[in-house]
């Protein structure tokens, strides 16, 4: 496999383990915490991304699969993030509009909803991403070959 | 004299300010929460924004460069620029309300497109700021 499929299969599973652990503790915080602002949760998780995510990027910057691409990879990678974020734009439209549509504005939705709703997003985008990415690089062994 | 993106970015940045004022206005005015469904009345003045824009993307002339390697990067960062304050709104407004309410709480419906269309207020209104910020407020220093 290049460079680019692993990326893309290990960007994928990676999303996909992620987001199956938020919604496992979503569902557990929806069934075990009540109701109520807890101060010390909040900012402690807030604390905990404000550490962890830049860690993360300056890590993915320099020991990623993308640090090493060259530019066929990097065009590829290019064309399929575009395609994602027209995916994930029109997904989180319907995801928005459809309750609305449905329901009604007058209407109310659990607030669990909301997370539900981003997480599903992330995942559905990085979907995209990483099909578009392994598609194309078939494509071009078929034809190379 | 000011080039398209310049043009372009005033245009977006007047039309979001104004559309974010009548949003708030609209909060504040009408304060039971169905009232909000009266957002979809809104979405003229985007369909008016988005056709406007789109006009607006006619060439400069026939003997200028529509479109160069400085305008690409610095529409590239801009994009960044706009992506990264959408998705900081994104994560802010879809996480935060569970910790607040409960996770056994509920919202109204109609805070689903709140959303969607603060979500566009605050990319046009980043990315209209940040092709400002590059090229310049004004047509000072700015030769086409």
């Amino acid at each position: 496999m290049s460079k680019l499929q692993k990326s893309a299969w290990f960007n994928l599973g990676f999303i996909t383990i992620g987001s199956l652990f938020a919604l496992l503790c979503f569902a557990l915080a929806a069934s075990r915490i009540e109701k109520g602002f807890n101060y010390i949760n909040v900012i402690l998780c807030l604390i905990m991304m404000c550490i962890i995510i830049p860690v993360i990027c300056i890590i993915a910057n320099k020991k990623s699969y993308e640090a090493d691409f060259d530019e066929r990879e990097k065009m590829i990678n290019q064309r399929a993030t575009n395609l994602s974020l027209s995916v994930l734009i029109i997904f989180l439209y319907l995801a928005c509009f459809i309750p609305f549509v449905a329901l009604g504005g007058g209407n109310i939705i659990k607030v669990i909803y909301l997370p539900v709703i981003f997480i599903c997003t992330v995942f559905t985008a990085q979907l995209i991403k990483s099909i578009v990415v392994i598609v194309k690089c078939a494509l071009e062994e078929e034809d190379g070959q | 004299m000011m080039n398209r993106a310049q043009k372009s970015a005033w245009f977006g940045l007047t039309m979001s300010t104004l559309l974010l004022v009548l949003f708030v206005t609209s909060v504040l005015v009408a304060r039971p929460a169905s009232q909000l469904s009266n957002l979809l009345w809104f979405s003229p003045a985007l369909g008016l924004s988005a056709l406007l824009i789109i006009f607006l993307r006619k060439k400069q002339g026939q003997d200028q460069v529509d479109i160069d390697e400085r305008d690409s990067c610095i529409s590239r960062k801009a994009l960044i620029a706009a992506f990264s304050s959408t998705a900081g709104l994104l994560i802010s407004a879809c996480m935060i309300p569970p910790f607040i309410a409960g996770p056994t709480s509920s919202i109204p419906v109609c805070l689903l497109p709140a959303l969607l269309y603060s979500l566009f207020v605050v990319f046009i209104l980043t990315y209209s700021v940040a092709i400002l910020v590059q090229y310049g407020w004004t047509n000072k220093g700015e030769k086409s």
